[in-house]
């Protein structure tokens, strides 16, 4: 068992292994998603159509990977944690201008056939009372406008905090921290209230006539759950590599598997609050969205969402109390890893199940291939350019030597 | 063997100061290595470790308040399910008599309630608290715990105590003072 005090043991000088998979991942990732995307957007037919509805799931999951990376990097900047600063070059990376327009190329196909997933933009929705009304915000050019303006409002966001960091890395300015503190901070409030905009016009208008005020912080809390989990997988798997090896150490294993349960405890009370709250108010509009994962043809969206209870809440839950487990970097890794392939249920069994034209209603059936294609597109995209980006900078802050210092003053 | 609290005489254990965080650690964990185990140590702010250099693992008030927390959950929602499925059963907007979701609240309350009394209350159970006297503050300048002074004590009932090996042990990793204490 390999403790996160790997003093003892003799640095691997080599790169963490996640840049080998850089190339391939490039080309795999480019050539994928622009083939998807023309597919997707130039194609008809009933490929074209099922494919489309399964993107959703996929994009609406990188997505949020994303946001959450941008979530976390705004929290470090407000906060000067010294905890994120292992993660923080991935957190960059993952939410960099470049991966925003990845996802704003992603949404083409989305607006140039709108009507092919969302009930609101077909003609017949301007006959349907409630969808006539909601009309004004949910239409077309709003859709795109809202969508895409907040994508480069969080790409300037993520910009001028990863160009602050490089300038810091080479001036070694405190200035530049205090410049990003006053930035974050009020950019965290405008991150959230945008996103809910974002989100409202790209998941939760799915099932046009639900609504629920607590969707967006649920999806960005199971985000920041991901991109937190995924990170840590990376660094804790790389332990002994450097620059890691040179901070890792229980302490901080210990912090970043405590961020793992501050999320984990906030998506269960996100999770449950919406179940109390829909529960209690007993009204056909507003439990739809449990009653049809429940329905007859809706086969095994149940199994999963029960899974999920166990998977993304109690196991990680009792496993993260456990001081032995956030010791070890190998142990953090293991759990991490844990966590984000429920995360991709979790997300699943959300967006999944709202998506309105899949192949087949049923969770695990025919449509599951075209689910798990654009997800696997979607990934491969997502880290051809995150790898690409977290190569451009060194993978620890320079200007920041709280974890050395620590490390070196540990016992 | 414990001491007689009759006789007011005789020796608690011996107690080295230090003026820095870092030396306390080594002289604990020094002590540990040695075999001694009833060693308690005294610091003006939490140090990280520390519990662990002295060889300090005492898991009771954690499985107290998990035990208590099983039992305030059990007692929330069987006092909603015998109330609402046995005793008076009603049909509320058609949801099922056991009605999971909305009897979470209760429970978890339960759950909070027993768990954090039972917190409190076995950390002074087990803390032996109120305690309105203890020898270790007959040790000299040992005020100066609260302010900038780390202070480190082996008990005289230690099996291995034996006072010139901790007065060594002490002075080797930076004590600049070790003293004797009495009851």
């Amino acid at each position: 068992m390999s403790e996160a005090i790997l003093t003892t043991t003799p640095v691997d000088t080599d790169k963490p292994k996640f840049f080998n998979y850089k190339g391939i991942t490039t080309i795999l990732g480019g050539v994928g998603f622009l083939g998807l995307v023309a597919f997707l957007s130039a194609g008809s037919g009933d490929t074209h159509k099922f494919m489309l509805n399964s993107y959703m799931y996929g994009y609406v999951f990188w997505l949020m990977v994303t946001c959450g990376c941008l979530a976390l990097t705004l929290l470090h900047n407000s906060i000067k944690s010294s905890w994120t600063l292992p993660v923080l070059r991935i957190f960059e990376a993952g939410a960099s201008w470049q991966t925003w327009a990845m996802l704003g190329v992603g949404l083409l196909p989305l607006l140039l056939k709108t009507d092919v997933v969302y009930e609101w933009a077909r003609p017949e929705a301007a006959n349907d009372f409630i969808l006539a009304k909601k009309a004004v915000f949910l239409n077309k050019p709003v859709f795109g406008g809202v969508i895409l303006g907040g994508y480069a409002l969080f790409a300037f966001m993520a910009n001028t905090l990863r160009k602050s960091t490089n300038r810091h890395d080479k001036s070694l300015d405190e200035n530049e921290y205090q410049f990003r503190t006053n930035f974050a901070t009020p950019m965290m409030v405008i991150f959230v209230s945008v996103l809910t905009f974002v989100l409202t016009l790209l998941a939760m208008s799915l099932t046009p006539k639900w609504y629920s005020t607590i969707y967006t912080l649920w999806l960005l809390i199971g985000g920041c759950q991901a991109a937190l989990s995924m990170a840590i997988f990376l660094v804790a798997r790389n332990a002994g590599k450097q620059p890691y090896a040179n901070v890792m150490a229980p302490g901080l294993t210990k912090d970043l598997g405590n961020m793992m349960f501050v999320l984990t405890m906030l998506w269960g009370y996100t999770s449950v609050s919406q179940l109390i709250i829909l529960w209690n108010g007993n009204l056909p509009e507003t439990t739809v969205f449990y009653a049809h994962r429940g329905a007859d043809a809706m086969l095994g969206w149940n199994l999963i969402g029960a899974s999920t209870i166990l998977g993304c809440f109690v196991i990680p839950f009792v496993t993260l109390l456990s001081p032995r487990v956030k010791r070890y970097a190998d142990r953090l890794a293991m759990i991490a890893l844990f966590i984000f392939c429920f995360r991709i249920l979790d997300v699943y069994w959300i967006i999944g199940a709202s998506i309105p034209n899949r192949m087949s209603p049923q969770a695990f059936g025919p449509s599951t291939i075209f689910d798990a294609t654009g997800w696997v597109v979607m990934a491969l995209a997502w880290f051809a350019v995150m790898l690409n980006n977290v190569d451009k900078a060194p993978l620890l802050p320079l200007y920041d030597k709280r974890l050395e210092e620590a490390k070196k003053n540990a016992h | 063997m414990a001491h007689d609290w009759s006789d007011p005489s005789g020796l608690w254990g011996l107690v080295g100061e230090f003026e820095k965080p870092e030396d306390l650690m080594k002289a604990a964990e020094a002590a540990k290595h040695k075999g001694f185990r009833k060693m308690d140590a005294y610091s003006p702010f939490p140090i990280h470790g520390l519990s662990e250099a002295i060889g300090f693992r005492d898991n009771r008030v954690p499985w107290t308040v998990f035990i208590f927390g099983i039992t305030g959950v059990t007692i929330g929602y069987s006092l909603q399910y015998y109330t609402a499925v046995i005793d008076y059963p009603m049909n509320v907007g058609g949801r099922p008599l056991n009605s999971v979701p909305a009897f979470i609240p209760v429970a978890y309350e339960a759950t909070i309630l027993c768990a954090a009394f039972s917190a409190a209350i076995g950390m002074f159970v087990y803390n032996k608290l109120p305690k309105p006297y203890h020898p270790i503050f007959n040790t000299k300048n040992f005020d100066r715990a609260t302010q900038d002074r780390f202070f480190l004590a082996v008990e005289a009932e230690d099996p291995a105590y034996d006072a010139k090996v901790i007065e060594k042990v002490m002075k080797e990793n930076g004590a600049v003072e070790v003293s004797e204490c009495d009851y």
